[in-house]
């Protein structure tokens, strides 16, 4: 009993200056994090998800041909589950079709991924785009 | 003791500081492990609403600071220290969240720097309390130990209703992003919601009861009889797990579009941990 005391008593002592600024920084961190949230929250526009694909690379694989992309979603709502549909065209008619599912697009972010072609893209004129959503 | 020279005193604290800091780190680690893993978890800090997630922010700043008066990763005297302590704790849950999910490539530079507050902040509410909680989950100084055991013990009636607020947030947080809760309650008729509510309500006496009958608790006075009890603890308690069950569930945003029974369902499935954690926490925490 009498240790206790005298481990609160050590504590009464006014607390380490670590402890000081690892509190400050909290402070900071929480002030920054409920200011930012509010101001999302406050100014979040309900406009819809807005998706484009760009094409980054294509190359040829094991299994064909290879196009990476990015999905880029530039509005502040998030779509899930997002079909896309990658189109290989001669003459404007498509000649072979692949389709994908991306789980998530955030608001304001980009995701990558991939369709696999067994034609060669660079023979063609490639159309990628989203073609649907979920929200999430 | 013999009075020593300041600067070993400080030095002393500030070491005393530091195992109580990887203490905390511990805790937050150890109680917010299976939400840092869980998918939910991710994908909500990117899209859940900034004015609820703000809200839930502050909300844990009055929870800390309760928490760091019971049951703090080292002993607090007065006001100010519990609140210095809530906002090392918040650094702690920050920093380890921020840093598993950079780890786990759940946050890179693809991201814009609003998702990535929002998913930081998301779980590191819950690392934070468990920064807090760092003293009952890894119980290893004796002197902060007894102390917060002391003042759990003592608590008055107030003080026991926020520690089945905490038992309830505790337990519930760790299912509640998760889709098998709605899951589940899609699952259930009428007849399966009500026979778990009275199963919840049914756990949480036997726990209430057990506490109180083995000794462990002087603020639920000896002689009083099992309905005082049922009504004064058992009740009103399933109400705190009511509340802090829906309260969670529609921070997630898990019960948007719901109709109204279904929301009481999804409550009432939440509820069970819930209900667990809010009538053990004098056994768990």
């Amino acid at each position: 009993m009498a240790k206790e005391e005298e481990n609160e008593n050590e504590q009464q002592a006014s607390p380490p200056i670590w402890e000081w600024i690892l509190a400050v920084t909290g402070l900071v961190i929480v002030c920054v994090a409920i200011g930012m949230t509010l101001y999302r929250g406050v100014t979040q526009d309900s406009s819809p998800p807005n998706l484009k694909v760009i094409v980054k690379a294509v190359s040829q694989k094991d299994q064909g041909f290879l196009v990476e992309f990015d999905l880029i979603n530039s509005a502040n709502r998030t779509a899930s589950t997002i079909n896309v549909e990658g189109r290989l065209k001669m003459n404007g008619e498509a000649v072979e079709t692949r389709t994908m599912t991306m789980a998530y697009a955030p608001s304001n972010s980009t995701r990558s991924g991939g369709l696999i072609f067994s034609r060669d893209p660079r023979l063609y004129e490639v159309e990628i785009g989203a073609v649907g959503f979920e929200n999430p | 003791m013999t009075p020593s020279p300041e600067t070993a005193d400080r030095r002393g604290d500030s070491r005393q500081f530091f195992v109580s800091l990887a203490r905390a780190f511990g805790g937050a680690i150890l109680f917010s492990f299976p939400i840092l893993m869980t998918m939910e978890m991710w994908s909500l800090g990117g899209h859940m609403d900034g004015v609820r997630l703000a809200l839930f922010i502050l909300l844990s700043i009055p929870l800390l600071i309760g928490l760091s008066y019971y049951d703090g990763f080292e002993i607090t005297s007065g006001l100010l220290d519990d609140v210095i302590d809530s906002f090392v704790a918040l650094t702690v849950g920050f920093v380890s969240a921020a840093t598993l999910l950079f780890l786990f490539n759940v946050i890179n530079s693809s991201h814009s720097i609003d998702q990535i507050v929002g998913k930081i902040s998301v779980q590191a509410i819950p690392a934070s309390i468990g920064a807090m909680l760092a003293q009952s989950l890894l119980a290893i100084d004796k002197g902060t130990e007894d102390t917060a055991e002391n003042r759990k013990r003592t608590a008055n009636y107030a003080g026991q209703l926020f520690l089945m607020v905490v038992g309830a947030v505790f337990l519930s947080l760790s299912v509640a992003p998760t889709e098998e809760i709605i899951l589940i309650s899609f699952q259930m008729s009428v007849w399966h919601t009500i026979g778990l509510a009275l199963l919840s309500l049914f756990i949480m006496h036997g726990f209430i009861y057990s506490v109180e009958s083995s000794g462990h608790d002087n603020a639920i006075s000896n002689d009083s009889p099992m309905w005082s009890i049922f009504l004064r603890y058992t009740i009103v308690g399933y109400a705190i797990v009511i509340l802090i069950s829906f309260y969670i569930l529609w921070t997630f945003h898990s019960l948007d579009g719901l109709g109204f029974v279904e929301q009481v369902r999804a409550v009432i499935v939440l509820g069970v941990p819930a209900a667990i954690g809010a009538s053990a926490s004098r056994l768990i925490l």
